[in-house]
């Protein structure tokens, strides 16, 4: 790969902002989202529930459900703004140049339609393929994505399929027009540790083959640490901390990514210790107060923390965190 | 193993559900054998753990022992008492001593039910307290598991997915049990909240001397809350062990799977672990031999045609395995 292909990133997210208004107030769910996604990388969007990850992932195929509205920002795939796009434009892009793998296979599957008509409507609408061909190719894809006897499968309905299975139909889907960029929601909160494994290994292997680059928001700090290249942590709707995976893992240095880690469940380590668990519970994102948003949860707040929220601000090599005092977090 | 009496023991439990008809009215229906000739025993103070993948049977173990589905045979000895024998009414006092934590703490709350009532409900049917101190004991339960008393007026709907969790094993404590059941209490839960409500069950256990079975799909969760572990795999015990001792030398080739596919980060694992290939088989319909034989690396002619029993690997770790025979057990 030149230089030159490496430095054209097939995502760059600046900025993107997303609000929603509700009733009782704007309910800030993306905050200043900037991350950026080069060919065959994987890039972890991680954080608990109501983080903001799946709001971002939805706001990359601006698939923001209202009252959400993105209010600001960019988001350029393959050096074009998204955000600009007409509607009928952005119908084109979508299942083409980027596709999306969601958390629960059985719900974004169609429970009425065969798998092979659903892998094939994209190839036809977009690819412009005939029936023959296409069927042909979603064959292919099926085998590809290690589904047996793939030209039977074809005629079989969602429900007709194992959840493991039906994870894999949804990722022949997603691939089956050769996208640039694959957004994966979750793609394995729904299965079984050895089926988790299994969908897992696919994807790595898939992305080697295809070259495609892929956003994994996920909760499983475990799931980051195996396959992600580089991680943003959120939380309360904020960008805390982006760096590359292993940095982050052994060096982090905002508070709520090392109480995040320090909370997750070890297969080694002292199981005699409590838990560094993180005390109390995620702000509400409506109206929330001026400073930083970990601040109540903080074993490292100071008086600055409580005024004013902190920027990303470089910590080492291609490695930033939004806080004030992470000089006093060791490496 | 230790000279601590036995709170529970369970021996060659069996829990069958009808499945499907098999066709035609007389030909009958097939049969779900959701517990297969389970046997276990937990000594006071202990915590037993239960993992296994979904649909292995776990919950139906639980079930079966609280008797809230009866068992087609075996014994569940409660302190030396069949509970399997006893009629409702024999029953019920017996219930005090045995309660259950819910994995999903919205469902498993009462949403018309103020969380004192909820927590208190239990005490007033047994008749534990009176009216005038029902609040007392309530607050005192309250504090015990993190609440403020303040919020005994509340409705589930205004507590998170933790602070829920919390009521729900105030609930099941109220009643002064010997035994707890853990049913996945944690799975709904973010990672944070995860640890702090681990922390908590360990914190309780240790202060009033709990008998627990820790039921959960999550191997990391289960090593860190119990002293022995056994795996299920399709209704049955495949492994069972103490906790470090399965952790570090798994005897069962499914145990040392379930262990491969947890997520580990990939500059620490630089070795690729050969996944497990395929998903659990039907319960309706299990493969001959040994259950896993259709998944399992080391198969052999011998697996596909008799079931291995479950035998001492050495003391206290026993599996169910041929190869384990054939090393440690020439017969």
């Amino acid at each position: 790969m030149s230089l030159e292909q490496q430095q054209r990133d097939v995502l760059q997210v600046k900025r993107l902002q997303v609000q929603f208004k509700t009733r009782d107030g704007i309910v800030y769910a993306v905050q200043d989202l900037s991350f950026h996604v080069a060919p065959g990388e994987i890039v972890g969007l991680v954080g608990e529930s109501g983080c903001g990850k799946s709001t971002a992932a939805l706001a990359l195929m601006r698939l923001v459900p209202k009252p959400g509205r993105i209010v600001g920002g960019s988001v350029l795939l393959n050096d074009r703004d998204i955000l600009e796009l007409s509607e009928s434009e952005m119908r084109s892009l979508r299942g083409h140049e980027v596709a999306m793998v969601f958390q629960d296979a059985l719900t974004a599957l169609d429970p009425r339609m065969t798998v092979g008509r659903q892998i094939m409507e994209p190839l036809r609408i977009h690819l412009k393929l005939s029936p023959k061909a296409a069927r042909e190719r979603a064959a292919d894809l099926l085998a590809q994505v290690g589904i047996p006897s793939p030209a039977t499968r074809l005629n079989q309905y969602p429900h007709e399929f194992s959840g493991g299975m039906r994870q894999r139909v949804m990722i022949a889907l997603a691939l089956s027009c050769g996208p640039s960029l694959l957004i994966a929601d979750e793609p394995t909160t729904a299965l079984d540790v050895t089926t988790q494994n299994q969908i897992l290994n696919l994807l790595v292997k898939l992305k080697d083959e295809t070259g495609a680059a892929i956003v994994l928001i996920t909760h499983d700090v475990g799931v980051v640490s195996k396959v992600c290249d580089r991680v943003v942590v959120m939380y309360a709707g904020r960008e805390v901390e982006i760096g590359g995976t292993r940095d982050i893992f052994t060096a982090a240095r905002h508070p709520y990514s090392r109480g995040l880690l320090e909370s997750t469940l070890m297969l080694d380590g002292d199981r005699e210790r409590p838990l560094e668990a993180i005390p109390g519970l995620p702000p509400e994102l409506i109206d929330l107060p001026p400073g930083c948003v970990f601040y109540p949860r903080c074993k490292y707040r100071s008086d600055q923390c409580k005024t004013a929220s902190p920027p990303l601000e470089p910590v080492a090599n291609v490695h930033e965190a939004a806080c004030w005092n992470w000089r006093s977090l060791n490496a | 193993m230790t000279t601590q009496p036995e709170v529970l023991s369970v021996h060659n439990l069996r829990t069958h559900f009808p499945g499907p008809a098999l066709g035609l009215p007389w030909q009958g229906r097939t049969t779900v054998r959701a517990v297969d000739d389970v046997s276990f025993s937990i000594s006071h103070g202990h915590t037993m753990g239960l993992v296994g993948e979904s649909g292995c049977g776990k919950s139906t173990v639980a079930r079966s022992i609280l008797q809230l589905v009866r068992p087609t045979s075996g014994q569940v000895l409660f302190e030396g008492i069949d509970l399997c024998k006893l009629k409702p009414k024999a029953l019920a006092p017996l219930r005090k001593q045995m309660q259950i934590i819910f994995q999903d703490p919205y469902a498993s709350l009462d949403p018309r039910a103020t969380i004192g009532f909820t927590i208190g409900e239990g005490l007033l049917i047994h008749k534990l307290v009176n009216e005038r101190d029902l609040r007392q004991r309530v607050a005192d339960l309250m504090l015990m598991v993190g609440l403020n008393p303040a919020f005994e007026n509340r409705y589930p709907h205004e507590f998170s997915g933790g602070q829920r969790q919390r009521v729900g094993i105030a609930r099941a404590l109220a009643t002064n049990p010997k035994f707890i059941i853990g049913d996945e209490p944690i799975s709904a839960l973010d990672v944070s909240i995860q640890a702090q409500i681990i922390n908590l069950l360990r914190d309780l256990r240790a202060r009033l001397n709990l008998t627990m079975l820790f039921i959960s799909h999550d191997l990391r969760a289960v090593r860190y809350l119990s002293d022995e572990v056994a795996v299920m795999y399709l209704g049955k015990i495949v492994e069972c062990a103490p906790t470090d001792l399965l952790f570090k030398q798994p005897a069962h080739p499914y145990t040392q799977a379930l262990l491969n596919s947890v997520p580990k980060p990939r500059w620490v694992d630089g070795r690729q672990i050969a996944e497990i290939k395929g998903e659990v088989p039907s319960p309706l319909n299990p493969p001959s031999g040994c259950y896993f034989s259709t998944r399992c690396p080391h198969v052999m002619p011998r697996c596909k045609q008799e079931q291995p029993a479950l035998v001492e690997v050495q003391a206290g770790h026993k599996a169910a395995c041929f190869l384990l025979n054939d090393v440690s057990h020439p017969i």
